[in-house]
């Protein structure tokens, strides 16, 4: 997931009222601010960094009852408590480093996934392949579209590219539309071809 | 098998053909033979950057109409795509006859 991303959830998600609110007793823990709670883990479930944690607190006591408050042995409580503040104190963190890390987005740039490899030429070759693809086309008087490199996401394969035109963008989705298209036609007869093959490999000893 | 991939050959052809114009006439005045060969060239060099892995998206602030132009990447088979890109061409009759049961078991039984 794009760390861009990542941030739009968090600056969407209700940080600010979702602290699940802990009194830790002699005896027993007292939790309230339940169902706002609930609403904030909802948001950051999507994000794979927290996707264990709200698993965690799902499968809790927390989530066993429909009311705003709880209350619950120190064993279970604590667990519970330990779960809650790794959950808020991680989103909070994480958003104020990705508002500080992360530049906004233009609206006339595009973001590229680069694959998975470690490849570095592999890498190079692809990003001259991906300007020589898109300056061809959206350089042009109508389109009024450059290719720049707006910034790189830290630590990911993730490049935004800025094209200086809503114009070059629309003309780069459909592009990207039509390849998938022709990505998935070629893959359709390929899986074809090969199970017409194994079918004539089947039927050639009853032919000979 | 010859006659199949003829016939692949000249879908895919009419395929790049019909989408390179339908780009073409949505954002030029005229039809120009060179740009519609860019267009095509383009479409095809995303495609087999595509089946390597990489995804065009929009940017985050990029208006709703604009979003909805860009391609949906959890749709593609590229479960399927990186088998057959690593060459793994064993494993696709299998994939092939999951998917395809009913035919693999007819087929025997018209050859008889």
């Amino acid at each position: 997931m794009r760390l861009s991303v990542i941030r739009e959830i968090l600056q969407k998600a209700p940080v600010s009222s979702g602290k699940l609110e802990i009194s830790p007793g002699p005896n027993a823990y007292q939790f309230q601010n339940i169902i706002e709670f609930k609403e904030l883990a909802g948001y950051l479930k999507v994000i794979p960094q927290f996707v264990a944690i709200v698993e965690a607190l799902e499968q809790s006591e927390l989530y066993a009852t429909a009311q705003n408050t709880l209350t619950t042995n120190n064993r279970k409580g604590s667990e519970i408590a330990k779960l809650a503040n790794s959950l808020y104190t991680g989103a909070v963190t994480l958003l104020a480093m990705l508002r500080v890390a992360i530049p906004e987005e233009q609206p006339e740039s595009v973001a590229i996934k680069l694959p998975d490899t470690n490849n570095l030429r592999e890498i190079g070759e692809i990003l001259v392949t991906i300007d020589r693809t898109l300056t061809q086309v959206i350089v042009d008087p109508r389109i009024q579209g450059e290719v720049r490199v707006e910034t790189w996401e830290p630590g990911t394969l993730w490049i935004l590219i800025w094209l200086k035109s809503l114009t070059a963008v629309n003309l780069v989705g459909r592009l990207a539309r039509s390849a998938a298209l022709f990505a998935q036609e070629i893959a359709r007869w390929k899986v074809i071809n090969s199970h017409v093959k194994t079918l004539d490999i089947k039927t050639r000893p009853w032919r000979t | 098998m010859e006659n199949l991939e003829k016939a692949q050959r000249k879908l895919l052809k009419q395929l790049v053909d019909s989408e390179s114009r339908a780009i073409e006439d949505s954002f030029f005045d005229s039809h120009e033979n060179e740009r519609q060969e860019r267009i095509k060239e383009s479409i095809r060099t995303l495609s087999d950057l595509i089946f390597k892995g990489t995804e065009i998206h929009p940017a985050l602030t990029t208006p709703v109409e604009a979003k909805e132009v860009f391609p949906k990447y959890d749709g593609l088979p590229t479960s399927t795509i990186k088998q057959l890109e690593d060459k793994h061409e064993e494993a696709l009759p299998d994939k092939a006859a999951g998917e395809n049961d009913s035919t693999e078991e007819q087929n025997p039984e018209e050859s008889e």
